[in-house]
């Protein structure tokens, strides 16, 4: 493991966004928590093909772990606050894929503010990032709405929903448990690219193919494709004149319809599969030029 | 059946909520009051007319006397005087029993009042649940926290929950109110009950006569995080529950997942310890972008096109139809069905105690063995055919060479058992599957 704290000194001033490990595609975890060692274990799991290194940013890196694992591996600390712009930079923001924001659990009444001035921290360095927000309280999310956050997971609302729903379908909460660890012996969803030989058939056509791989264990359970983001009927375009696209997604389509997000919708491309396995399904390897 | 429970429910509701059984035995008690009053003044009357009259002194008792019950009750319930000439005594008797109707009719009307404004003051309140009527089927919410409207509206909103009353048991259950006026139908058929829910008398009266479940809040507490005992005491309740009825399908809120061991050997049904799974769906977010959509989808809180409803995770009985049938024919079959709405992506094998217990298998507090996407019997490094099941009927994802190949890299490498595709379904297993509401799949 590669211990970078608060007296890290920069070495690299090229470039203004260059950051102290000048890596790219890589995931920065805004926040430790005493669940972020989960977090690390699942983005490191061996099944997990494309293992992406992680940058910490934290104002305690004495929290972090100094861990012997091999899951740690590849994990870099950056210490500060990371809602300040340049702490954000020495993590190579500019270049990073994912920006998770983990709630402050030491502060959890101020959790959510402090959450939201990462991300327009974040913002500023780099909106293309995919951002991740762990959200405490549910009232705090429409603030987000003003930020280019991506996805929102807010635990109230997970909290009641996933309770609600446990009492009423007895099993619920394990089957949920298993689809969201990442491990050889569970399942997972996984968003698979469509494959080229899929475009122009149609879902239920689709299903029997994924269906009769024999060495993969494999479930189609819907899909997503990019459509213009609309308001009052008209497209919505971005402050440089750009369709702002949205990704609707479609689960457990029906077939006793014929509507055009029904079994009978027809792949184009650019649309993308989701799938019950064990592991990353690669659909690719099987269809492509089939 | 029906009917009959839905008019004995609504009496019973009502009969509660204006405290009839309260107000009955306080109306009672008053009237008994004013019948020995009445009874003593007239008698009193009677004595002081035969011995304070003068054209009466010294002559025998008469039964004409008893005519003067009749003015004492007029002037007991009206205060009105009629015209019937008395003595001084029992002019002050009177008096007295007027003074004294007066206060008892003050006390009984202002028990009719009184009833009519705890009426309008509880208007934004749950009605408390009728104590001499036992609800079928309905599901407790075991104290309350920040949650507990939304966990309220997530019920309603569920098709499985719309008929099935909701119980609200806490201490302070009589002062928690109706969120907003806008969401008043969603409480619709919510009850509270006062009390501790740990206690067996209370449960006794709330646990549904057939089959019941709770959900047990965590309570909330100032408590820096970190606090493992902050969960004891809905823990304490939850196996209170259990000790009280198995029957009643628990699921209880964990704030700190470190207490997940200790409940493994107890009957409670199922726990939720939410940043254990927050903190996973972030991880799943991460390496699958959008996917915390999809999540939201399946809890019911994503938006699709009209045309294709929000469907969920559900579990259904094995209908008798397609008992016996292998689970990979059932999927084949509910592929060939163009009125099927659903996604099949697994089954939950029901194995009975006894088997577990013969086979030394720990399964914690629940018959069922859920298997998500059951596996095809093909290694899934070589293709080759994998033949070695346990006793279970459950094969592994490899081969036996491949099994021995890998251990010799990884001594450690674990290598779990899964049920196959090719497993007959029995009657107490269930489905579990993708749809918009819950399916009998007789058909199929």
């Amino acid at each position: 493991m590669v211990d970078q704290t608060a007296t890290h000194v920069q070495t690299t001033s090229d470039t203004e966004n260059a950051g102290d490990f000048k890596i790219k595609d890589h995931v920065v975890i805004c926040n430790w928590t005493s669940k972020a060692d989960v977090i690390v274990k699942q983005l490191h799991d061996e099944s997990v093909r494309d293992k992406r290194p992680i940058i910490v940013v934290t104002e305690h890196p004495e929290d972090v772990p100094r861990s012997n694992q091999k899951e740690y591996r590849g994990l870099l600390i950056v210490g500060g606050d990371p809602a300040d712009r340049e702490i954000l930079k020495r993590a190579d923001l500019y270049t990073a894929q994912t920006a998770i924001i983990l709630a402050d659990e030491t502060d959890s009444v101020n959790a959510d503010s402090k959450s939201i001035l990462i991300q327009l921290a974040i913002d500023s360095i780099n909106p293309n990032v995919h951002t991740i927000v762990e959200l405490v309280k549910s009232s705090s999310e429409m603030y987000f709405k003003y930020t280019h956050v991506n996805e929102i997971i807010c635990l109230e609302q997970l909290a009641e929903k996933l309770l609600s729903q446990a009492a009423l379908t007895p099993g619920l909460s394990e089957v949920y448990m298993n689809l969201l660890t990442q491990s050889l012996d569970t399942n997972e969803i996984y968003l698979e690219e469509l494959p080229k030989s899929f475009v122009g058939i149609s879902y239920a056509e689709a299903e029997q193919k994924i269906i009769a791989i024999q060495d993969k264990d494999i479930i189609l359970i819907g899909w997503a494709s990019e459509t213009a983001k609309q308001a009052d009927g008209r497209a919505v375009l971005s402050s440089k004149g750009d369709l702002i696209m949205n990704k609707e997604l479609i689960i457990n389509p029906r077939s006793s319809v014929n509507g055009p997000k029904s079994k009978n919708y027809r792949f184009k491309e650019g649309d993308a599969l989701f799938v019950i396995s064990f592991e990353q399904p690669r659909l690719k390897e099987y269809f492509n030029g089939a | 059946m029906d009917f009959n429970y839905n008019v004995k429910k609504k009496w019973f509701g009502f009969w509660q909520k204006y405290k009839l059984k309260t107000h009955l035995r306080i109306a009672s008690k008053l009237l008994l009051i004013f019948f020995v009053i009445w009874i003593i003044g007239s008698l009193l009357t009677i004595l002081s007319q035969w011995a304070f009259t003068e054209h009466f002194a010294g002559t025998p008792f008469q039964l004409k006397y008893l005519k003067y019950f009749w003015p004492v009750i007029i002037e007991l319930v009206s205060g009105y005087d009629i015209n019937i000439s008395l003595n001084m005594v029992s002019d002050i008797l009177a008096v007295m029993v007027v003074i004294t109707g007066l206060v008892i009719f003050a006390v009984f009307t202002g028990q009719i009042v009184s009833m009519f404004i705890h009426m309008l003051q509880r208007i934004d309140h749950f009605p408390e649940k009728p104590s001499q009527f036992a609800f079928r089927r309905p599901v407790l919410i075991c104290g309350i926290n920040n949650k507990f409207h939304n966990i309220i509206g997530e019920l309603r909103r569920n098709p499985l929950t719309q008929d099935r009353e909701i119980v609200v048991i806490h201490p302070q259950a009589d002062e928690f109110t109706i969120a907003a006026k806008e969401q008043r139908p969603l409480y619709k058929d919510v009850w509270y009950v006062k009390g501790d829910p740990g206690d067996r008398d209370l449960l006794a009266g709330v646990i549904g006569s057939t089959e019941s479940a709770a959900i047990i809040l965590a309570a909330e507490s100032d408590d820096q995080p970190g606090n493992r005992y902050a969960d004891a005491p809905a823990i304490e309740t939850a196996m209170a529950i259990e000790g009280y009825c198995e029957n009643t399908h628990t699921v209880l809120e964990l704030l700190d997942e470190r207490n997940i061991p200790h409940l493994k050997h107890t009957k409670i049904n199922e726990w939720i310890s939410i940043l254990e799974y927050g903190i996973r769906l972030v991880a799943q977010a991460t390496l699958q972008h959008g996917m915390g959509r999809v999540f939201h989808h399946l809890l019911g809180n994503g938006r699709q096109p009209e045309t294709t409803p929000l469907s969920r995770i559900h579990f259904s009985f094995v209908p008798l139809s397609i008992q016996g049938l292998t689970y990979r024919d059932l999927r084949s079959r509910l592929l060939e069905n163009t009125d099927s709405d659903v996604t099949l992506i697994g089954f939950a094998r029901h194995v009975p105690q006894d088997v577990l217990d013969q086979l030394d298998v720990d399964q914690g507090n629940s018959p069922y063995f859920k298997q998500l996407n059951p596996v095809n019997r093909i290694c899934i490094h070589c293709s080759r055919p994998v033949s070695d099941q346990d006793p279970l009927g459950r094969v592994q994802r490899k081969c036996g060479l491949c099994i021995n190949l890998e251990k010799q890299k990884n001594p450690r490498a674990g290598n779990s058992w899964h049920f196959p595709a090719d497993t007959r379904l029995g009657p107490k297993d269930k489905l579990i599957y993708l749809a918009a509401e819950e399916m009998d799949f007789t058909y199929i």
